[in-house]
């Protein structure tokens, strides 16, 4: 049993390695910005897109995680150096659009069911008001005349 | 010279030292902006000219103030100290300052009177003649 238990151990760990194996500078450079040019790092030849990467090499050599490599680079230069949206406000960006989409669909979709059923059943014509009485006498000696 | 437009003041951290600073604080003295990036070459040629200038103004309440732009702190110390610069600077990290003082290139350098203004803008390296020019007349200035 405590050798099944060793083995299922084993197995964790040797799923979970590639998950925590360092990340390669080329990796990175496709998840930060040149913060001169505004074109990804990974295609920039500007000098300051060499301290960029500079930095990274540093970082690398010193062990440090994604996100401690992340947290420096924005200390450095700012958060436009990420190239996706990092959290806080950064996530509304994503989400704001993505909500608004959905909900101009639910609209479009409401709006349509409402002018089919529009289209289908049209409103009754609402009914005239009754006759005044003198109207009403001279209405049918109008008619009976027409009758004769 | 002809108008001098109040230059913004923003807040922004002291680049080698605790707290921060704006140019509010320096009202009162001839300050020479220079805003610099230790990745840039050109602003290295002008760092010897810069260093001596403050040497020559700091008596006679001026001084020179650096606005060290997108840059690794450690990176930028290393800078100031090959090039034994003294003076005082700031880190304009995501270049929001930049922005706002409508910097287009680096270096660039700002003459800024007693009162705050802007009295003279030089884009790329400074030269003597352009210091001479536009610093003596403000210096003689009162605030």
């Amino acid at each position: 049993m405590i050798r099944l238990l060793a083995l299922a151990a084993l197995a964790c760990l040797a799923l979970a390695a590639p998950a925590a194996a360092a990340p390669s500078e080329a990796d990175l450079e496709q998840q930060f910005m040149c913060v001169e040019c505004g074109t990804p790092l990974s295609v920039s030849q500007s000098p300051v897109a060499d301290r960029e990467r500079a930095l990274i090499r540093r970082d690398l050599a010193a062990g440090k995680s994604v996100a401690e490599i992340k947290a420096d680079m924005v200390d450095a230069y700012g958060p436009d150096v990420l190239a996706q949206p990092g959290g806080g406000f950064d996530v509304t960006a994503w989400i704001v659009p993505i909500v608004a989409a959905l909900l101009a669909a639910a609209g479009l979709v409401i709006a349509a069911r409402r002018w089919r059923r529009a289209g289908a059943e049209p409103p009754a014509a609402a009914a005239p008001p009754p006759l005044d009485p003198a109207d009403a006498r001279r209405l049918d000696a109008d008619l009976a005349a027409h009758d004769r | 010279m002809g108008e001098r437009p109040p230059v913004p003041t923003m807040e922004l951290p002291r680049l080698g030292a605790p707290g921060s600073a704006s140019l509010a604080d320096y009202r009162g003295k001839v300050v020479v902006l220079n805003v610099w990036a230790s990745w840039c070459p050109p602003c290295r040629d002008e760092m010897p000219l810069l260093q001596r200038t403050q040497e020559r103004i700091v008596a006679r309440g001026g001084t020179v103030l650096g606005v060290d732009t997108q840059d690794v702190t450690s990176d930028a110390m290393s800078f100031l100290r090959a090039h034994k610069a003294t003076f005082p600077s700031l880190r304009d990290r995501d270049r929001a300052y930049g922005h706002e003082l409508g910097v287009t290139g680096y270096p660039e350098t700002f003459v800024i009177d007693r009162r705050g203004r802007v009295a003279a803008i030089r884009r790329f390296p400074v030269d003597q003649r352009w210091l001479d020019r536009h610093l003596a007349p403000l210096l003689q200035e009162k605030a």
